[in-house]
């Protein structure tokens, strides 16, 4: 899908409103931006800006109610259900504020979970859900569950998991959220390490020192980039 | 995402919560385990009754008044005589008729050295013994020289045998009181289960005895129960008709009086009474184990309802990481039909458990009818199958609602 020289996403004119009966919320209103491969990117903005609304249709959660989503070339037309949930599946992976892991189920088989929706072959799985797991250091983790690991050691497994399907582009929603402030930096780390490696982040964040990992912030206030 | 990984999630859920999937199931496993029981147990008692009537012999038809017209004897009833067995016996009209046994029952108290014991005495001539199949395992059966000679002589069964005279040798030549008569014991039958009167033991003696020393008079003569043995092969159905023509003539009754008066039945026909009966029991059961699959299909429903609501946050995620409506749809659906599956599995083996005691019990109470254990595979399938179909139906609804989540909102669900 990636051709050189066209950029990875590309909004234009993008708007979100919900209509709520007597009122229209206007979430996203007349956005558009272009994010070039390998680019780290920074969503900022206070809380009811739009930054997760924005995040949500660009991770495929969502879907506009104008404008045009090109990614990697392609116009997202279809905002089918099915279309996008391969599109999640393949594509992009997801770390989350609250890391989202299945409780009593072990890192690896966490990590194995997008593979099972892809309809990898079982060792396949588990060779590739070893190889993230060791790539964000928790090699020696691999069997433990959620409730054996700590806050950043979650986090840490959540990476793997997003990054097991090799997409395109990793969303953080807030991934230091629920962490102190040194695993806070170690997890951004392993996010600037993938940056290094090529891999196109965008992040969904309200503290500045948060968004200084990025190369690129981007601010957003009632529904629009200012 | 492919459905055996379905199953193992579907199961791993199952064990966390290992008491309250247990108690979900109740109703499962108290429906199929109810159907299961009975249809086991019906089946060893057709079993049991088949091979019963085939040691009895199934060419033979039992007739008996059905004192609809009075009763048996006196007060304008039916009253067959042994004029009128004769009769039948030499009618042009039964060629296929090849041996006829007239009984007369009296109840009667049989003593031994102070013991007593409630007995039907029969009265019965030398045929009853070859037409039932009954052999004596000592000693003899009764003869046409006992009927002639009216003699006081009884053959009775194993088990009082051995109650009374710790085995059946040692009762043989014995004298016993039948009210208050004496009598000498000359044979001892094999016990027939189904020979076995309701009123205690069923003892034998000569027809002319019985008339002589139990019957009121005006029951000398007559008999209450037709046993009449026909050739191989003899079309049931006519052969009925054809001694139903000829009680009419001998007895002068009407067409409507003939059909009410007697009880008529081949042997092989009680086996479709009783699997008449046995279906209307089993119906009954099933009706009450539907409505029981019923109410543990809707607690399956709320189950699954919870187990969505508590789960939000795992579907977010799944739809979140690329899984579509219809996998999440499938895996409930799975973990529902699992949980009902399970259910109707211990369903299963609770019934075969349960009326394999029962065979043991009834053996134990009965050890010599040998009644053998059956196993009902198509029964064992179809339970399953319809437990299955029960979490088919009742985990549709849920998994509908956990596919429809939106994985934003479930994602943010606290």
């Amino acid at each position: 899908m990636s051709t050189v020289g066209v950029p990875l996403i590309r909004l234009e004119h993008i708007a979100k409103s919900y209509d709520l009966g007597e009122v229209t919320v206007h979430a996203l209103r007349d956005i558009s931006l272009t994010i070039n491969e390998g680019e780290f990117v920074a969503l900022m903005g206070p809380s009811g800006s739009g930054k997760s609304t924005l995040m949500n249709v660009l991770a495929f959660l969502d879907s506009p109610t104008q404008g045009s989503y090109q990614f990697s070339g392609t116009n997202i037309e279809s905002f089918d259900e099915e279309y996008l949930a391969d599109l999640r599946n393949t594509v992009i992976g997801f770390v989350f504020q609250q890391f989202h892991l299945l409780p009593r189920t072990t890192a690896l088989d966490n990590v194995r979970l997008p593979m099972q929706y892809a309809g990898v072959k079982k060792a396949e799985q588990i060779e590739r859900a070893q190889a993230a797991i060791e790539k964000v250091g928790l090699g020696s983790r691999m069997y433990h569950k959620p409730n054996e690991l700590s806050g950043g050691q979650q986090q840490r497994v959540s990476i793997a998991r997003a990054l097991v399907n090799n997409p395109k582009v990793l969303f953080c929603d807030e991934p230091t959220g629920n962490l102190d402030s040194k695993t806070s930096v170690e997890v951004m780390n392993i996010l600037s390490a993938l940056h290094t490696e090529g891999k196109t982040i965008i992040m969904v964040t309200h503290e500045h020192d948060i968004a200084e990992f990025a190369q690129r912030t981007i601010h957003i206030k009632d529904g629009e980039i200012i | 995402m492919m459905v055996h990984v379905h199953i193992l999630t579907a199961l791993r859920q199952l064990t966390i919560n290992k008491g309250r999937s247990l108690l979900t199931m109740l109703g499962i496993i108290i429906g199929i385990g109810s159907v299961i029981f009975i249809i086991t147990v019906g089946e060893v008692a057709k079993n049991f009754l088949i091979s019963q009537i085939s040691q009895f012999g199934t060419n033979v038809l039992e007739i008996s008044p059905t004192g609809e017209l009075g009763p048996v004897s006196g007060d304008g009833g039916v009253v067959v005589r042994t004029s009128t067995l004769q009769a039948l016996e030499d009618s042009p009209l039964l060629p296929d008729l090849e041996a006829l046994s007239g009984w007369y029952g009296a109840q009667g108290t049989l003593e031994y050295n102070g013991e007593q014991e409630g007995v039907s005495a029969f009265g019965v001539e030398k045929e009853a013994f070859s037409i039932n199949n009954f052999t004596p395992v000592a000693g003899r059966v009764l003869s046409d020289a006992d009927v002639l000679q009216e003699s006081r002589v009884v053959v009775i069964g194993t088990q009082l045998a051995e109650k009374l005279f710790d085995s059946a040798q040692n009762a043989v030549h014995k004298e016993v009181k039948i009210n208050s008569v004496r009598f000498e014991i000359v044979g001892v039958l094999e016990d027939v289960p189904l020979g076995g009167g309701f009123l205690g033991e069923t003892v034998y003696v000569p027809l002319s005895t019985v008339y002589r020393e139990f019957a009121p008079s005006e029951d000398v003569g007559t008999v209450s129960v037709i046993l009449i043995q026909f050739a191989q092969g003899t079309n049931v159905a006519s052969f009925k008709e054809r001694i139903k023509v000829e009680l009419k003539r001998l007895l002068y009754l009407s067409d409507e009086e003939i059909d009410s008066a007697f009880f008529m039945a081949d042997r092989a026909s009680f086996l479709d009474i009783f699997n008449t009966i046995l279906i209307g029991i089993q119906a009954f059961v099933s009706a009450v184990a539907g409505i029981s699959l019923v109410v543990g299909g809707i607690g399956i429903m709320n189950i699954m309802l919870v187990t969505v609501k508590e789960r939000t946050k795992e579907i977010g995620l799944r739809k979140a990481i690329g899984a579509n409506n219809s996998s999440v749809r499938t895996q409930f659906l799975i973990e529902a039909i699992i949980l009902t599956t399970i259910g109707g599995l211990i369903g299963v083996a609770g019934g075969l458990t349960l009326s394999f005691f029962a065979v043991v019990i009834a053996n134990v109470l009965q050890p010599d009818w040998g009644i053998t254990f059956v196993f009902v595979p198509q029964a064992i399938l179809i339970a399953c199958g319809v437990a299955g179909f029960v979490g088919l139906v009742f985990g549709l609804y849920p998994a509908f609602k956990a596919s429809r989540l939106s994985p934003i909102e479930a994602l943010r669900y606290e």
